[in-house]
């Protein structure tokens, strides 16, 4: 493996210091001339139709300057998802309809003076519903007679898939590989289960933001808090019928996207008071409005089914899905879609069948939410290992190793299936995860622990531990594209300006280390400036874990094209030929004479001197494949058995993400992905009440883990070289979130032998599980 | 609520004395509301659930923000913040009931605001300092134009936002019991993360005559319960006279158990759960307060 000088290296964020100084770096750290304020009303009902509207009172408030309802905003049907385009999310939703379908649903929008002008405004406007029954359980979405969500005629994809509205029905596809039944005939074992998960809150600190203005030439900007600024720009045109050159995207530093941010969400309607009233509008949720009025993980019902030998060789595997799409169909598809294109290929099974449907309920819209289908799919698939691995009586670390995919192989899965539809054949080139499972049972001392709960102590607290392995895809093959440009400066240091986005997960850092190695200058030489749809070339934006991956091959490639630029100078200066020359610690050196001359000394030649040219560069890179990035998890759990309480006490993750450009940064993703995970598995959950409301939009009363909570997470980064990636480095964004459903799943069974199928893992679900379990063994007597 | 504003325009006092504020408190009446650290009452004046037309700031009277013993108890100030209680020597020497039930209240930030008078006079029944009162027969020392009178803070606390306060009285004081030799306490929560409201919290003291039967317990249920904090002298009535042993206390925290009305609603668990866990609570603090009586230590 080669040797870097600046890659593998934990340098500082290089944001790092502005932020611990309260530099005004986010969106809502400005405050321009004649800013007004919007604010938006919503639903309280789950499925209504609009019959009226009278906003006069409102208007007529002072310092009220724009009052937006169906009845003043053009229809034009779109959707929220911020993919690429043509976007295989459905067209399902306007910016304000004649109808609601879910409560949290847009109803209108005003900007005025302030904000508590715009509140007092939004209780002055007049809205007559009829209200319609509604839908919330998705098991009875399709049925015959259920209410119809989406019954305006103009719904429908931009892309040739299966789409029903008339029935609910969002997405539908299926597959099978190999022969499922014929599987199932030669298992000497066969496991079936029904799973649930539950709807997810991305809880990002720093909530939906968005100013709108206009500059001197009349050109709209948009200052957003947002995870795919050039989507925005296109999605944002279309909704207000301008051409995109009016139009320039400008996202700040970012506190917290999660998936959360890959959605329009605001910025239409911010853009659309900014022009009605030709003043500045900001608009920003508060934390009630980003748990009913936002996007959340989808919750899934599913259905595994999985044959296995005593040897260990699993026969076949089936997994049915029903994902709960809510009120609107962004990402619906795709994340569906994930579950089995970028969770499946993990296991080594030659008959694999899947079948998916996504429906419209009246509860909140689903979106993207880190791991993105992956993370509901590796709940029954971690789940159904341990089980297997029970049936036949092997150790899980073993099975699990038996059956994962390695390095040199292949899945027809990669194929059959991608997250948007068409597969792409690959070989996992780069994989560490059996050296994954190794080390992490090591570390977590899993056969000494196995051993050793084996004995329970007789009090009420039980220790059990559990596993699994994970994998997620990075990027979505054939269709993303990352872009970036760089120029030198009399220095001898540069501009980098990527398209990427980073959302405070340190990609700028980790760009700037790929363009700083590739041409062996310290990283402080690198000025980086990312996401201006202006300034910066285009970028997909973050999601798919894509972007130390994509954004850093075309920043790879930039640098290259620099290198030979620079290399042209030098041999010019040094009167000898540019192959015999090599970039050496901000200069460049003769092999052959040992000569040397200075990047200051080529930049000013070049600028100054002769045959005078910008050194400069932008190059591309799109998604040939996704890279394959894996972990092994292991959980060690507390369990009360007269409360129901469950504690991780300890947690170790292995994780292969290629090359870490920056190990720190990439432990960080670890270890937030890890308790991101972990706290839904155990806490976090939205209460609903009968009429689809959410009783619980704090964070009084959602929990999220904060700093006591956390566990003991060690993170071990396994590394392994990616040849499609930059200096070998994969993606390592979502894969970790994946783990603590079924890690803590299978650890509760071994403390206490409950398999829980439902999450969250709640005391009192637990609680109830024990008691079912004591019914039933004292039936079986 | 997010970055939402404070609806309504008030008015607003800051008084140094006690009765510069009772007298503000007597002018306005039902339209001035108190406010100490502000950690409740801001919040629901941003949901809009509050709408006073006069604010009265008690954080400048310096005669209500204390922490002193005397002879037969100790004396905490209305203005006492929670951060004052967990750092004091004393409490945790003397009243480790008290440290542990202030240490188990929301979070660092919020200890650092929120005070001992107004999370008692907020009563919310999750609260977590009211039980361990009430398990050490505190009592509510109360200031009115009609100079001052004293209420078990039992009796002080009367329902969800309800207590024994009159219009132009504040609270001024709590005063705790010393608990007797041969005491020993205990303060168990339950709850989904550490900076959570109560699902349960349970305050316990129990008392041992010499010959080591029980002389005196108090068994005190909080956490959205019922309307305010259940103290069972059922359960206390099992326990008194007897040698604590394992099976009277199952039976004591049954009969605490069986008080419990939780409402059907509850967001943090349900009723059903929430009695099947309190006879877990009561049990396990009744055997801990049983244990620290033995080592004679912590009380």
């Amino acid at each position: 493996m080669r040797k870097f000088k600046v890659v593998g290296k934990s340098v500082p964020k290089v944001d790092a210091l502005a932020l611990a100084q309260g530099k005004p770096l986010f969106t809502d750290d400005i405050e321009l001339r004649g800013m007004l304020h919007a604010k938006i009303l919503w639903s309280p009902h789950a499925h209504a139709r609009i019959k009226n509207i009278d906003t006069s009172k409102a208007e007529a408030l002072p310092g009220v300057h724009a009052v937006l309802c169906y009845k003043n905003v053009p229809r034009v049907i779109h959707t929220t998802a911020g993919q690429g385009w043509p976007e295989p999310s459905p067209y399902d939703i306007v910016m304000f309809d004649n109808k609601v379908r879910y409560v949290g649903d847009r109803v209108a929008a005003v900007a005025a003076e302030t904000e508590e002008i715009a509140e007092r405004a939004l209780e002055l406007i007049k809205v007559e519903y009829e209200p319609l029954p509604a839908v919330f359980d998705p098991e009875r979405a399709m049925d015959k007679g259920a209410p119809v969500i989406h019954d305006e005629p103009d719904c429908k994809y931009i892309i040739p898939v299966f789409y029903d509205p008339k029935h609910n029905h969002c997405a539908h596809i299926d597959l099978e590989v190999g022969d499922f039944e014929q599987g199932i005939k030669e298992a000497d074992f066969v496991v079936e289960c029904k799973f649930k998960t539950h709807h997810e809150q991305h809880c990002s600190l720093e909530p939906h933001t968005c100013i709108c203005y206009f500059d001197p030439a009349g050109r709209l900007i948009i200052r957003t808090s947002n995870q795919v600024p050039f989507h925005v720009r296109r999605i944002v045109a279309q909704c207000l019928q301008v051409p995109e050159r009016m139009i320039r995207v400008i996202k700040p530093r970012i506190g917290g996207g999660f998936g959360g941010k890959q959605e329009v969400l605001i910025e239409e309607v911010c853009a659309m008071l900014a022009m009605l009233t030709k003043r500045p509008v900001r608009l920003a949720y508060t934390r009630e409005e980003e748990f009913v009025s936002a996007r959340v993980r989808h919750p899934m019902v599913m259905w595994a089914k999985t044959g296995v030998k005593k040897d260990g060789t699993i026969t076949a595997i089936q997994l049915k899905v029903l994902s709960n799409a809510g009120a609107y169909g962004a990402h619906a598809m795709t994340v569906m879609n994930n579950t089995c294109a970028k969770a499946l290929p993990l296991f080594r099974c030659k008959n694999i069948k899947w079948v998916a449907d996504a429906v419209y309920t009246n509860l909140l819209p689903g979106g993207a939410y880190r791991g993105y289908g992956v993370t509901q799919a590796a709940f029954p698939m971690g789940v159904m290992m341990d089980e297997m691995a029970e049936a036949i009586g092997m150790d899980p670390v073993d099975f699990w190793k038996l059956n994962t995919i390695k390095e040199g192989e292949t899945s027809p899965i990669f194929k059959a299936l991608s997250e948007t539809g068409r597969g792409v054949e690959m070989i996992v080139e780069s994989c560490s995860l059996p050296e994954c499972i190794d080390k992490g049972a090591e570390v977590f001392g899993w056969r000494e622990k196995r051993e050793r709960y084996k004995k329970q102590s007789k009090g009420p607290i039980k220790h059990g531990i559990g596993m699994c392995c994970l994998v997620q895809g990075g990027t979505v093959p054939l269709i993303d594209m990352a872009s970036a440009y760089a120029k030198m400066n009399d220095d001898g240091s540069f501009n980098l300006l990527i398209g990427a986005t980073d959302l405070g997960t340190g990609a700028d850092t980790v760009l700037s280390q790929i363009f700083a190695e590739t041409l062996d200058i310290p990283v402080e030489d690198v000025i980086v400036y990312p996401s201006d749809t202006d300034l910066t070339p285009f970028d997909k934006g973050a999601y798919a874990s894509g972007t130390t991956y994509l954004s850093g091959m075309a920043v790879l490639r930039t640098a290259e094209k620099i290198r030979e630029q620079i290399l042209g100078v030098a041999a010019d200066i040094l009167g000898e030929p540019k192959e015999g020359l090599r970039i050496e610690n901000k200069g460049v050196v003769s092999g052959k004479s040992g000569k040397r001359v200075e990047f200051s000394q080529i930049i000013k030649r070049a600028l100054y001197g002769k045959d005078q040219f910008q050194i400069g560069a932008t190059a591309s890179e799109f998604s040939r494949l996704p890279p394959q990035s894996f972990a092994a998890h292991f959980a060690e759990v507390a369990v009360d058995t007269e409360t129901g309480q469950v504690k991780v006490l300890s947690y170790v993750a292995a994780v292969d993400c290629g090359t870490a450009v920056n190990p720190k940064l990439a432990e960080g993703q670890a270890e937030g992905a890890i308790l991101n995970g972990i706290s839904y598995a155990l806490t976090e959950e939205f209460i609903f009440d009968d009429r689809g409301r959410v009783l619980n939009p704090s964070f009084t009363d959602y929990k999220i883990f904060s700093a006591p909570d956390i566990p003991k997470i060690t993170t071990i980064l396994v590394p392994s070289y990616e040849p499609t990636g930059p200096y070998g480095a994969k993606t390592v964004g979502e894969v970790n979130i994946n783990g603590p459903l079924p890690a803590i799943s299978n650890a509760i069974y071994n403390a206490v032998g409950i398999r829980l199928y439902e999450t969250p893992f709640t005391p009192e679900r637990v609680l109830n599980a024990l008691k079912e379990k004591r019914k039933s063994k004292i039936k079986q007597r | 609520m997010g970055t939402r504003i404070l609806l309504n325009d008030f008015e607003y006092f800051e008084p140094e004395t006690i009765s510069d504020a009772i007298t503000i408190l007597a002018k306005y009446r039902k339209d001035a509301k108190l406010i100490a650290g502000g950690t409740d009452l801001l919040v629901d004046m941003k949901k809009g659930k509050i709408k006073p037309k006069y604010l009265v700031n008690l954080m400048k009277i310096l005669d209500l923000r204390y922490i002193t013993k005397d002879k037969r108890g100790l004396r905490i100030g209305a203005t006492t913040t929670f951060r004052e209680i967990t750092a004091s020597k004393l409490i945790k020497r003397e009243y480790p009931l008290l440290f542990e039930a202030a240490e188990a209240m929301g979070t660092v930030q919020i200890r650092n605001m929120a005070t001992i008078g107004g999370n008692i006079c907020n009563a919310i029944p999750s609260a977590e300092i009211p039980p361990a009162l009430v398990a050490l027969d505190a009592v509510a020392k109360i200031a009115g134009r009609r100079g001052e009178r004293s209420l078990p803070l039992e009796e002080f606390l009367m329902g969800i936002g309800k207590i024994a306060l009159k219009s132009g009285e504040l609270l001024t004081e709590v005063y705790a019991r010393s608990p007797p030799p041969r005491s020993g306490t205990a303060f168990l929560k339950l709850s989904r993360t550490t900076a959570d409201l109560a699902t349960l919290n349970v305050a316990v003291r129990v008392t041992l005559e010499k010959n080591g039967a029980c002389k005196e317990a108090r068994v005190v249920v909080g956490g959205g319960v019922g309307p305010t904090l259940i103290r069972s002298k059922k359960a206390e009535a099992l326990l008194k006279g007897k040698v604590l042993k394992e099976p009277l206390i199952e039976k004591a925290a049954q009969a605490a158990s069986a008080q419990l009305k939780p409402r059907p609603t509850s967001i943090r668990a349900s009723p059903l759960y929430k009695i099947e866990v309190c006879k877990v609570l009561v049990k396990r603090a009744l055997l801990k307060a049983l244990e620290r009586t033995k080592a004679g230590g912590a009380r």
